[in-house]
């Protein structure tokens, strides 16, 4: 006799995916602000490249 | 609620009125929505400027810039297309227009998927594939983005106090701005016809709906199928909640069988919320926002957040950093280029050569002096370094370029990169290059003036 199939708990499954995106975002961003991830942003928002955004 | 985070995320009030852009330290956080950090107004930046940008700029900024879109991804979803982006509102109320709609069809369903196109060409393969060569390209910026032109370049336009960009606009201004007149126009017939076809960063967020914390779920042992909530959706549903949903909500009423609800219902004020509580939120939304009027009023005067001292004159750096060497533009006693450029900034690496050139062509008669916006030099050297490490040019870093004792101001500049002037030998300006220079134009200007 073959044992019956064990059935995937898709709620569960998708629970434990959304807690873990959120501890993956909340890593990587401590990770990256912590490294000095935040300077580039920081250098691209508060100048223009014209042709960046179109001007040429 | 749109209305009030479009307002929000643009509070620098003062940035409208001198035309130019906010410099204070919020800018280093990124919006949900898509919000032009070029436009003067904005106090924060775009999530997918920085994306495209940081692909280039190395391992911490990609993990930032991703951690952060992963975070709002999973904690709403497209519900920030729905409530908090300012050029979905944008698209709404050019709807509003009393002109003949378009409605969904299976046609505009298959076109929906054209954004994850735009998603992995414009802001993931082509962005990778420059910055594999040291070019840092945001391509869905420079070709495509409607909120950039809108927000950035014509809002920058329109300020008197930027005449000098006039001077740049060509083939790709007149490109970006018939893309941006027709998706506007577009939207008058189509809802939002960006956020559908086009946006990248909804086609993002839509990958998360189903698993994001907050947005709108259908309880299926309460649907009876009737189709009620997709035939009144504008956006290409098949149901609410899927990646096409924007969780606006409008269904969680127009549900028979109340089966479309809120995630985590207790967050969103009910219909019956008491007028105390209402009155609380009002307030403090008006008290945050002109908290940030305010705050950006006041900040945003000298530039530069990050404090790096002041010198007299530029300071020289080559392949192995800063040398202790100064030199000063205006006094080198030739005729001088100075060209403000920037590792970040394309069309800055792009124009490079033709200095190099002109460098090696006139070396006893022509100075050329590059000078590297303060921030984000530390990756200066390492260019120099790889590409121009027996150059003719002279690499210097102008230390409070946004200020008013910076050479860059000084010299005429305003925030745009790149921007090249050529002196005199007395240092009188006569020729400035606000944008791209082609080598033709600094060759002809070169040799009229030896």
């Amino acid at each position: 006799m073959t044992k019956p199939r064990k059935k995937l708990d898709l709620g569960k499954c998708s629970v434990l995916l959304r807690w873990g995106i959120l501890a993956a975002a909340l890593v990587l961003t401590a990770l990256g602000f912590l490294t000095g991830g935040t300077q580039d942003v920081m250098t691209k928002a508060i100048n223009i490249c014209s042709e960046c955004i179109g001007l040429g | 609620m749109q209305l009030y985070f479009g307002l929000l995320l643009n509070a620098n009030l003062k940035g409208f009125v001198s035309g130019s852009i906010y410099k204070g330290s919020s800018k280093l956080l990124c919006t949900p929505g898509l919000n032009c950090y070029s436009c003067p107004g904005a106090i924060s930046a775009c999530p997918l400027g920085a994306l495209q940008g940081a692909f280039s700029a190395g391992h911490s900024t990609l993990y930032y810039v991703g951690g952060i879109l992963l975070l709002y991804g999973i904690l709403f979803g497209r519900l920030i297309c729905g409530w908090l982006c300012p050029f979905g509102l944008i698209q709404e109320l050019l709807y509003k227009t009393r002109t003949p709609k378009v409605k969904k069809c299976p046609v505009t369903r298959v076109l929906s998927l054209c954004k994850y196109l735009f998603l992995v060409v414009f802001v993931v393969l082509i962005p990778v594939g420059y910055a594999l060569k040291d070019m840092p390209l945001p391509a869905f910026c420079k070709f495509i983005c409607p909120a950039g032109t809108l927000e950035g370049g014509l809002i920058l336009l329109s300020n008197a106090a930027n005449a000098s960009y006039l001077s740049m606009l060509g083939p790709l201004f007149n490109w970006k701005f018939l893309l941006t007149v027709s998706i506007l126009v577009g939207c008058m017939f189509i809802f939002r016809l960006f956020c559908r076809f086009i946006c990248p960063l909804g086609a993002f967020y839509g990958l998360f709906n189903r698993l994001s914390f907050f947005g709108i779920q259908v309880e299926t042992h309460k649907c009876t199928d009737c189709g009620l909530c997709t035939s009144r959706c504008l956006m290409d549903i098949k149901r609410p909640g899927d990646r096409e949903c924007i969780s606006c909500g409008d269904c969680v009423d127009t549900c028979p069988t109340k089966a479309i609800v809120w995630k985590r219902p207790g967050i969103f004020p009910k219909t019956k919320t008491s007028r105390i509580t209402k009155s609380i939120c009002a307030i403090l939304m008006v008290a945050i926002f002109i908290g940030a009027i305010g705050y950006t009023w006041v900040n945003s005067g000298t530039g530069n957040s990050i404090e790096m001292g002041f010198s007299a004159q530029l300071s020289v750096i080559d392949k192995t950093g800063l040398t202790g060497r100064t030199i000063d533009p205006t006094k080198t006693g030739m005729l001088t280029i100075v060209n403000f450029w920037g590792t970040w900034c394309a069309p800055c690496i792009e124009e490079l050569p033709y200095f190099d050139q002109i460098a090696s062509m006139y070396p006893d008669n022509v100075q050329v002096i590059a000078v590297h916006t303060d921030i984000g030099s530390d990756a200066a050297p390492e260019f120099i370094k790889k590409y121009y490490p027996n150059s003719n040019i002279i690499f210097a870093k102008d230390y409070k370029q946004n200020g008013a004792e910076g050479y860059y101001t000084a010299l005429g500049g305003r925030d745009a990169y790149p921007y090249t002037v050529v002196l005199d030998n007395t240092g009188i300006i006569f020729a400035k290059f606000v944008g791209s220079v082609s080598y033709q134009d600094l060759l002809k200007i070169v040799e009229e003036n030896l």
